[in-house]
């Protein structure tokens, strides 16, 4: 059950992702339609996808967790066995997993002196601390995935599986 | 002391495969702990803001188009007008594939990505009519690494964002070197077609050229709209690679119906994934370049090597030479993050220009990418082609030397990256 929700929040969660970058790139275009056709522009559009590149960089680092796609040096853990390998996989994801876990607390921090006196985004009027706490909750959604998927890795390795890619 | 402990776990972490992003940003945040008194939120801040540039909008829209112009029928078409047009020359085949690598190169700005593309139809075809199969595999290999040369190209939107130089004017600097290296690898087509005697020649009449034209129209007119809005003045770059997005969109749903809508779920997905990882590499070098230029370090690492290179054409030298090692060990845009704002003071100092700097730092990567083992343009080639990725790193090898040489050309004549951009001050 549980992990039929994780699945359905995953799916939300990239279909999400893929059309708010359908709206940005053609809400950027728009914007270069109407300043030819009608001399014409949305301030607020351009904020917006100002805003959409942030989350898009920090949700998609958590997917990227979820794919393996983060960059890295793979040279060690191409070269040894397992179950060196799958040892390494784990420890990677908990570096990753204290990293972000660490920068989303010193977010929480932020967010709570920021409460106090309110920044606001120049044309949407947003508070600014609204956008850090987004933020912050991908960064925890990097961090959990990251335990998750060293979770998994070691419940493999302790059931003789090989690394499977899924999530 | 404690400055070696922390450089040495970070290259630990770095070697054990911490994804690259987190041993940047555990960089930084236990030297902000450790040597500053600064707040450890404004570490939060910065991640924030290295996320904020606006011209990296630029580099998502680019590879989304690029992802559905690989997926789409546009490459194809491209082929076919470069065969009808140069398929009856001696290695007119070959030549054509170099030229649609430069013509793909001119609207996409991902290496891979060409590779994918061009390279999945031209391999099998040069090796059907009569080519060497290893000069197959190399030339398309090494001639995908054009699309990060001639503009637009991701890299160089990144090199822009990190070093504050416009980016028109670096990818107007792309041109001359990146047409230099495409025409040393038509020259060495040429070269080795007449030798092997591998001369296919294979007319084609006026109606099959016509025909090509009209199927093939609308992707020539990519490169003209793209890159003509931006040096006409029309759009900027950001605003260029949503039109890139949009007309990619349209041409390949609505003109050539080669893909539906569902076939836009793995692409965007795929595109989304790539451009993230980029964008969060980005956002946490910037995290580190803050405690660089809070700490000063760029200054102290020129006045320390300024002990030791006095000269700017060994400093030019030593770099090449560095990052043609860091290459075959790590992702080299990455490195490419953390040394451009390092360097800034030194190519002050050389009186080097930034612009220049860039367009090395692209052929290096272009380089990194042809070299094994971690080289992405060989393990692309080998599952295009389904040969060994040891049989592929031996066939880019001659291609690898004539890179090079262009390096060193383009390295110590900064002529060639600069003439043109003086022309659009």
């Amino acid at each position: 059950m549980a992990q039929k929700i994780f699945r359905i929040l995953n799916q939300i969660e990239e279909h999400i992702l893929c059309l708010m970058v359908l709206q940005m790139g053609l809400s950027i275009f728009l914007q270069v339609v109407l300043r030819y056709t009608f001399h014409a522009a949305i301030t607020w559009l351009n904020e917006l996808v100002h805003i959409e590149v942030i989350l898009l960089t920090f949700f998609g680092a958590g997917l990227g967790v979820k794919y393996g796609a983060h960059i890295s040096v793979d040279i060690l853990k191409t070269s040894v066995r397992e179950p060196f390998r799958s040892l390494l996989e784990i420890l990677n994801h908990l570096v990753l997993a204290v990293y972000a876990g660490l920068v989303a607390y010193y977010g929480a921090g932020l967010i709570k002196l920021m409460a106090r006196w309110p920044h606001f985004t120049p044309t949407l009027r947003i508070p600014k601390h609204y956008l850090y706490f987004i933020v912050c909750v991908s960064l925890s959604l990097i961090c959990i995935r990251s335990i998750l998927k060293s979770y998994q890795i070691l419940s493999d390795l302790l059931s003789g599986r090989s690394s499977g890619n899924a999530s | 002391m404690i400055t070696s402990i922390v450089i040495f776990s970070l290259v630990v972490l770095m070697v054990i495969g911490v994804p690259l992003a987190a041993v940047m940003g555990v960089a930084a945040v236990t030297c902000v702990i450790m040597f500053t008194h600064i707040p450890a939120q404004a570490v939060f801040q910065q991640l924030y803001q290295g996320s904020e540039y606006d011209l990296l909008q630029a580099v998502v829209f680019f590879i989304v188009a690029g992802g559905i112009m690989t997926k789409g029928t546009l490459a194809s078409r491209l082929i076919r007008i470069g065969q009808a047009l140069v398929g009856r020359f001696t290695g007119g085949m070959a030549i054509t594939s170099v030229l649609i690598c430069i013509f793909f190169a001119a609207v996409s700005g991902s290496s891979p990505a060409t590779v994918v593309a061009v390279g999945s139809i031209m391999i099998p075809a040069l090796i059907k009519s009569g080519y060497g199969s290893r000069f197959s595999i190399g030339l398309l290999t090494s001639a995908g690494s054009l699309g990060i040369m001639i503009p637009p190209s991701i890299p160089m939107i990144i090199w822009a964002v990190v070093m504050g130089v416009s980016v028109t004017k670096q990818f107007i600097a792309g041109f001359i070197p990146g047409f230099i290296l495409g025409g040393v690898l038509m020259a060495y087509s040429y070269f080795m077609a007449r030798r092997n005697h591998w001369h296919t020649p294979s007319r084609s009449s006026w109606s099959e050229i016509k025909v090509a034209f009209r199927e093939g129209i609308w992707s020539l007119f990519m490169p003209v709209l793209v890159l003509g809005g931006i040096y006409a003045g029309i759009f900027t770059a950001t605003e260029a690679a949503s039109v890139a997005f949009a007309y990619a969109l349209f041409v390949e749903l609505v003109i050539h119906r080669s893909l539906t809508f569902k076939d836009l779920i793995p692409v965007f997905k795929q595109s989304i994934l790539t451009s993230s990882m980029l964008l969060f590499i980005i956002a946490n070098a910037s995290v580190l370049s803050y405690y660089f230029s809070v700490n000063q370090i760029p200054l102290r690492v020129a006045d320390f090597l300024l002990q030791y290179i006095s000269n700017k054409y060994v400093f030019l030298l030593l770099v090449n030479i560095g990052l043609l090692i860091m290459g075959c060990f790590m992702d080299i845009v990455s490195a490419m993050l953390v040394l451009g704002p390092v360097f800034l003071p030194l190519l002050q100092k050389f009186n080097i220009d930034p612009i220049h700097f860039g367009i090395i730092m692209v052929l290096n990567i272009e380089v990194a990418f042809l070299t094994p083992p971690f080289g992405v343009n060989l393990f692309v080639s080998s599952s295009v082609t389904g040969k060994g990725i040891v049989e592929v790193s031996r066939s880019v090898i001659p291609y690898l030397v004539l890179i090079y040489g262009v390096l060193f050309l383009i390295t110590y004549v900064p002529w060639i990256s600069l003439v043109l951009t003086r022309l659009i001050q």
